[in-house]
């Protein structure tokens, strides 16, 4: 019996966070966003007993979040039987309704135009619903054509959409590019109403505080809205904290270094969900050995070929508890916590075999056996989580993952050490070792990273050297992808002091001072050469080795003193540095708010994974409680490869 | 007094009231008239099937609209070649009026076509034999017994109407089948049901099936559903009057026998009895049948025109509109004779109080502890009234009695009151609606104000609205959409309509602006939408307009970027390019977004007009650059005219950065046209879309190394560059010989770790282990020994250097015993 508790104990440890833990339930939330949709295909009056066939055309973008909230079994229940894309586009003899659901983006109005014209002899009905809602300019094209009287129109906002128990995204691909590179606000209401829905559901906020032109919007459009919000006793949502993605973009462009960060680098998440590996598969065959001599002829097998096969993995965030404990750490101790998880359940095993050994009573032996499929499911996820830890080795431990790491973090270290000479000196070595990259032709977008964070740290002093590398990057890449380093310029990620672009976001070194941004050399140079218990410690809380984002430091300052953070003077003047809008907005509500009220931070232009981990560190740190009981939202989960690919 | 007028029928007490003394000219012999329901108008027209002496006066048919009260709304000439096959009232007031050739026309009160459509070719062809309306619907029967449904007219004004089959006749009738319709809003399938009597057995048909109710039946000559949806009455050819339930569970019908020989015309009164008209130029006789054996005859001196309502009958002939309807029981309680009630005693009572009589106060006393229902009846009683008089006593008689009563909630008599108010209003008969109490509350005070505005009654919908405290924005909105069809001049008319709905906070003007516009009136459009307070539905009238420019200033100050698009696409389509442009450069947000927007849609044109209006040399160039890389790289020509336009354009810029940019286009072109050459003179091979790099890795690939050293030196390819190409492309060939030949030509620029590198990519140690040796550095190159497993070499290397910890490094990678040992006594070795 004590080895029964010693097992449950050692179990225990093994997770801490999960002891005691409240977390944010976002199941209502789901269930709202299910029937709004459903309520819109209800009231298209499709005969469920009739023999029509209803075909829901779907946008390939939001595939992935509809995905994540409805199921084809749902679908089936409301006569929506096929499922297609548009790039698939095509009509059976069975078909008599057509539900297209897109965001209306002008190539899709466009297709569906095309369609509705191709198929105007057929007696089909038109359905569209519009996420968030059909804009004056798709349905001025639509009316322009003529097609507004074959297209019953709804809308439908998919909002926050939950990815984990404390993260919400809106899958907005294209956001950063429109709102802050275009200087298009159109989508801003849609954020502001999915703020006033998830408050109607959970209850509304106290303080609304922010940093960033955009995040300033957004929160005029949260006040102007906020009497929609019915009286709620007990609210679950007390502050409320807008970041501009422009307030610092470096996090983005550097390597994530979390678990969960390095397979988005590396392998990709698709919508949280699911990853995709590709192994190597050998070919084996029966050939025939001719040998030099009279001897007889024999078959031996060999190796005839290698064809490379896709498997899809399950990687569920929801229900994978060692990967909830994992996802958050550094990547380096995650085979230390596989190799306890696993020495916990061969133990659990053992323990099995002695009981049984032992011929327990009829009872004692049904609860052990109670306890078999538990066991296996945990073995499971245990052989999952070691072939995607044996997949990242393979990566992580290569001489250029090291180098892109060694070159990312000394390019912030010199941020931190104002030293004009050195700075120089920086900028040549890397900029010597992007050129090496180029001349390898190593992947497009890791070269474009580490050139947009030289560009926004140290910056570039030797034109001659800067137009060498963009000669470089022509000659191996192609000349078409001028247009990428024209968009990246546009964007302000690229180009020189001399650059009157009115996107400029470099940071000062005054910033890295004022917020400790990066940690104390001697004790990262001591972290490089030894392994010990304070630095295993120490790698709990930096999920980019030596370097703090800027956004952690400013949520850490500001939630620290509960009544006079936000409205320290100090912390005011540190982000002064920053030149964008500052405020803090106090809302009138009559709920109560307890140490069960979380707040909630919304990254306005995307959030990298590991970014949302620094965050998380805080709460281990500080405690439950404290203001650091955090959920997340953001306009996209995002890295650096792909934010430079949607600008 | 009152009860003198009652009629006892069994167990109930009805009433025949006079509500109106009509005052048209209709002549009912030779007239059709239809009436709608809830006190609705009354539709006349000729019927066409009465032989009637031709003479001046009814020369030519018309279609005349009056309300219930006699007075004429409206009236319209009606072409006589056009066939009626039925007509008919739906809701909210409009007239369905079904022709022979399966069109639909609907019109309002006032005569106007509000929409049509047509119920099918195969209809038409068909031909209809009988046609009936019911609230939002009709069903049709041809001539090939084959019924056809319309679910909802209203979806014919949103154009989304249909013309459904169906099922089948079960059998083909002998004679003329007859039916009834049970709307969608009682039968158990929620979609339109039909009774139907063939050949002596009773249907039940709906949309996809058909069932029989009731067999073995005398055949059915008239048939009608009563308002409730439970009820239906059947006349059958042996003059006998059944009442079955419209479930289906009738068991025991109740059933009166006439012994009549002719069918009459069938109406429910409500849903309490059914009224049996006999249309006899002789002897109209009007026959009452309620439940039981209960029944009523009354006799006519003229033809009559029936209504059914939901709470009784209205009766209406040449010269009187009365309503026929069960007495409520608290009316009875008061009025009948001899009644002792505790109401009637308070209604004495009151009597006796005006004429200062002291028996009223005995009167009170006697009644003490059912006061207060006295006053609830009181109340109630007056609401079943139609005399204002009457009204007004029962309720002095109900405020009277609450005098005496402590803590009596008045909301029930200031409700009454409120109401009786609105309904005499409309009762009177300038206004000609006599709707009762009850069907006052079924339709609620809403659809009352529509009606009203239908009529264009609005400053009686505006009073009404402003007594009862509710919103008046669509009476206002709907008068001056009205009012401005009239022709008062725009200045004034202007003033008098912002000045009335100045005052309503919140009032929409897009719509009364838009049916200014509509009604020719420009400028007043523009006028009124200077006070719609949504830019939202300030934007699209003033689109429609022609108003751009305004349109775009308001579409910026909303700041809601998606009206900016629409403006702009707006007018894209319909101003000159010039003026487009003109009008879009004058505003900053505005021309922003039209850049966004024609990058979005790749409008290269209008984007280098953009950019040369506004003299911007790079943008210019990039939008060149683009366009020759949108092209197929094989439109070599093409793309060249384009590089070079854009090279022209970047050299014009003062940025240094272009500069460097027209330099790398200049290479681009060159690329372009040796690869063109060199896919001419090396036949099977594409070398076209890329780039430099890769163009020499596919020359030494393809054996040509003098070729790739011309497009090195074209381009000034550094050496580092070169030779990682080469290396990479020899090692790819297997050309081992080569690269060795190669890597002895001069000293690596790269070192000779690149040498080692694919050599192992290729999965050739042999070869790597020959580069191995010349690498320089201590470090990578013990790496590379571990690599491919020669750590014997490795230790050695490390030992030489006396690197303890390089030599651990090592033996935490070696899986080899032995070698393990001799590492460890290397080890030992530089430890003493």
């Amino acid at each position: 019996m004590n080895k029964n508790n010693k097992s449950f104990n050692n179990e225990e440890s093994v997770s801490p966070e999960l002891t005691g833990s409240v977390m944010f339930d976002s199941t209502d939330w789901i269930k709202l966003k299910t029937l709004q949709l459903f309520s819109i295909i209800d009231s298209f009056k499709i005969s469920l007993f009739l023999d029509e066939q209803v075909t829901l055309v779907i946008d390939r973008q939001i595939s992935g979040p509809f995905s994540l909230i409805f199921t084809l079994q749902q679908l089936n229940e409301r006569g929506i039987h096929n499922l297609t894309y548009f790039e698939d586009l095509k009509v059976t003899d069975k078909t008599k309704s057509i539900i297209f659901l897109c965001r209306p983006r002008l190539e899709l109005i466009q297709k569906i135009s095309q369609f509705i014209q191709q198929q105007k002899q057929n007696s089909l009905k038109y359905h569209l619903i519009a996420i968030p809602n059909l804009d004056a300019s798709s349905n001025y094209l639509l009316e322009s054509e003529g097609l507004l009287d074959y297209l019953k129109i709804e809308s439908y906002d998919f909002g926050f959409i939950p990815y984990d128990n404390d993260l919400f995204s809106m899958e907005i691909g294209d956001f950063y590019s429109r709102c802050f590179v275009e200087n298009d606000n159109y989508q801003l209401n849609s954020i502001g109403k999915s703020f006033i829905k998830l408050q109607q559901l959970y209850g509304p906020f106290k303080t609304i505080v922010g940093k960033g032109s955009k995040s300033l919007i957004i929160s005029e459009h949260i006040q102007q809205l906020q009497t929609l919000i019915p009286p709620i006793e007990q609210s679950k949502l007390k502050t409320l904290i807008l970041i501009d993605r422009t307030v610092d973009l470096i996090p983005l462009l550097c390597t994530q270094q979390t678990y969960q960060g390095l397979i988005d680098e590396e392998i990709k998440i698709s919508n949280s969900q699911s990853i995709i590996i590709e192994k190597d598969i050998e070919i084996r065959e029966q050939v025939l050995v001719s040998p030099p001599t009279q001897e007889p002829k024999k078959f031996e097998e060999r190796v005839v070929r290698i064809e490379k096969e896709k498997k899809k993995l399950p990687l569920s965030p929801f229900s994978d508890l060692f990967y909830q404990q994992v996802k958050d750490l550094s990547f380096s101790s995650v085979p230390t916590m596989l190799y306890l998880n696993a020495q916990s359940i061969s133990n659990g095993m053992n323990e099995l075999k002695k009981s049984n050994s032992q011929l327990l009573s009829l009872p004692e032996i049904k609860k052990l056996l109670s306890k078999i499929p538990d066991v296996n499911k945990k073995q499971q996820l245990l052989e999952l989580h070691t072939e995607i830890v044996q997949e990242l080795l393979k990566r992580v431990n290569s001489d250029d993952f090291h180098q892109k790491i060694s070159i990312e973090f000394e390019m912030l270290f010199q941020m931190s050490n104002n030293f004009i000479g050195s700075n120089g000196n920086t900028a040549s070595s890397v900029l010597d070792f992007i050129e090496n990259l180029i001349i390898r032709k190593k992947p497009m977008y890791q070269v474009l990273r580490l050139l947009s964070i030289c560009c926004l740290t140290v910056g570039i002093k030797d034109q001659k050297q800067y137009e060498n590398i963009l000669k470089s990057f022509i000659h191996v890449y192609g000349i078409q992808e001028m247009t990428t380093l024209m968009r990246l310029e546009k964007a302000g990620l690229l180009g020189n002091n001399n650059n009157n672009n009115n996107l400029k976001f470099k940071l000062s070194s005054q910033l890295f001072k004022n917020f400790n941004l990066i940690i104390d050399n001697n004790e990262n140079s001591s972290s490089s050469g030894k392994e010990n218990d304070n630095d295993k410690l120490k790698e709990y809380d930096q999920v980019y080795q030596g370097y703090i984002p800027l956004i952690t430091r400013i949520i850490e300052e500001g939630q620290k003193n509960k009544q006079q953070g936000w409205f320290n003077k100090s912390l005011e003047s540190k982000l002064n540095c920053i030149d964008q809008p500052f405020f803090i907005k106090e809302l009138q509500t009559t709920s109560n708010y307890d140490i069960n009220s979380f707040t909630m931070v919304m990254f306005v232009g995307g959030v990298s994974f590991a970014e949302i981990s620094s965050l998380r560190t805080l709460k281990k740190k500080y405690g439950r409680g404290s203001g650091y009981d955090f959920i997340f939202g953001t306009t996209s989960l995002i890295n650096g490869d792909n934010f430079l690919k949607n600008l | 007094m009152i009860a003198a007028q009652w009629k006892i029928i069994g167990n109930s007490t009805y009433i025949k009231k006079e509500i109106y003394s009509m005052s048209w000219d209709v002549d009912l012999k030779q007239q059709v008239s239809v009436g709608s329901p809830f006190a609705g108008p009354i539709a006349v027209m000729r019927d066409s099937s009465k032989f009637v002496e031709m003479n001046s006066q009814n020369m030519k048919p018309y279609l005349k609209i009056f309300t219930a009260s006699g007075d004429l709304i409206s009236q319209m000439i009606w072409d006589s070649s056009k066939n009626i096959v039925a007509m008919d009232w739906i809701e909210k007031e409009r007239l369905v009026i079904v022709l022979q050739n399966a069109t639909v026309l609907i019109f309002n009160v006032f005569c106007e076509q509000m929409t049509q459509f047509s119920l099918g070719d195969i209809v038409r062809e068909e031909e209809i034999l009988e046609c009936k309306i019911w609230s939002d619907g009709i069903v049709v029967l041809t001539s090939a017994s084959q019924l056809y449904s319309v679910p909802s007219i209203n979806d014919f004004f949103v154009e989304s109407g249909r013309v459904i089959r169906l099922p089948p006749l079960p059998e083909e009738p002998k004679a003329r089948p007859e039916w009834a319709i049970l709307e969608p809003q009682f039968s158990l399938s929620q979609s339109i049901e039909i009774f139907m009597s063939i050949n002596g057995t009773l249907y039940l048909i709906d949309e996809d099936k058909v069932e029989s109710q009731l067999e073995a039946t005398e055949p059915i000559q008239k048939m009608v559903v009563s308002p409730c949806g439970k009820k239906l009455a059947c006349f059958d050819t042996k003059g006998t009057l059944l009442i079955l339930k419209t479930d289906g569970s009738t068991t025991n019908p109740d059933r009166m026998d006439t012994k009549a020989t002719k069918s009459p015309v069938l109406k429910w009164c409500g849903s309490d009895g059914v009224m049996m008209y006999w249309d006899s130029i002789k002897d109209p006789i009007l026959f009452y049948f309620s439940k039981g054996d209960s029944w009523a005859k009354f006799t006519l001196d003229q033809p009559v025109s029936l209504v059914t309502e939901i709470d009784g009958l209205r009766i209406i002939s040449d010269t009187t509109s009365e309503f026929f309807h069960k007495v409520s029981d608290v009316t009875i309680d008061i009025f009948k004779i001899g009644t002792t009630s505790p109401a009637s005693i308070l209604y004495d009572a009151t009597d006796h109080f005006i004429s200062k009589s002291p028996q009223a106060d005995e009167s009170i006393r006697s009644i003490n502890d059912q006061l207060e229902d006295a006053v609830n009846d009181c109340i109630l009683a007056a609401g079943f009234e139609f005399n204002g008089g009457e009204q007004s006593k029962l309720l002095k008689a109900a405020s009277f009695g609450k005098c005496f009563l402590e803590n009596y909630n008045p909301s029930q008599f200031v409700t009454m009151c409120r109401s009786l108010r609105v309904l005499n209003a409309v009762r009177h008969h300038e206004i000609g609606i006599p709707l009762s109490i009850k069907q006052y509350y079924h339709i609620g005070i809403e659809e009352l104000i529509d009606r009203l505005i239908s009529r264009r009654k609005h400053l009686l919908a505006w009073r009404i609205c402003d007594y009862l405290k509710i919103k008046s924005d669509v009476v206002l909105n709907h008068w001056a959409c009205t009012k401005v069809r009239t022709d008062i001049p725009d200045q004034e008319l202007g003033k008098i309509i912002i000045k009335k709905l100045e005052s309503v906070p919140g009032i929409s003007f897009a719509n009364i602006a838009s049916a200014a516009y509509l009604a020719g009136r420009s400028k007043l459009a523009t006028k009124l939408l200077e006070y719609e307070p949504k830019a939202a539905e300030q934007v699209p009238p003033l689109i429609k307009m022609g108003e751009s420019g305004l349109a775009l200033n308001k579409a910026i100050e909303s700041g809601d970027t998606d009206l900016v698009y629409l403006v702009l696409l707006a007018m894209q389509r319909s101003l000159p390019l010039a003026d487009f442009l003109e009008l879009t450069f004058s505003k900053v947000v505005a021309l922003d977004l039209l850049i966004s927007m024609c990058k979005q849609k790749n409008d290269f044109p209008l984007l280098r007009e953009i950019y040369h209006i506004k003299d911007q040399s790079k943008e210019m160039g990039n939008i060149y650059l683009q366009e020759a890389l949108s092209s197929h790289p094989s439109q070599l020509d093409q793309r060249i005219k384009a590089y070079n336009k854009s090279i022209e354009h970047y050299h014009h810029s003062k940025d240094k950065d272009d500069q460097a940019t027209s330099k790398f286009i200049d290479d681009q072109i060159k690329l372009e046209m040796l690869q063109k050459e060199l896919e001419t003179n090396l036949q099977d091979e594409s070398f076209v879309g890329i780039s430099i790099n890769d163009t020499i890795y596919k020359l030494i690939t393809m054996n040509q190394p003098k070729k790739a050293q011309s497009i090195r030196s074209e381009f000034k390819v550094p050496d580092k560059r070169f030779w990682w190409i080469k290396i990479k492309a020899l090692s790819i060939m297997n050309d081992w010989e080569e690269l060795m030949k190669f890597s002895k030509e001069k000293k690596s620029p790269i070192g000779y770790e690149p040498f080692v590198e694919v050599c192992l990519d290729q999965k050739n140690q042999i070869e790597a282990l020959k580069y191995i040796p010349k690498i320089t550095d201590i470090l990578p190159k013990i790496q590379f020994y571990i690599q491919i497993g020669y750590f014997r070499e490795a230790a050695d290397i490390a030992f030489k250097e006396k690197n303890f910890d390089l030599l651990n490094l090592i033996s935490r990678k070696c899986t080899n015993n032995e070698i393990l040992n001799i590492i460890e006594q290397m080890k030992s070795q530089i430890r003493r």
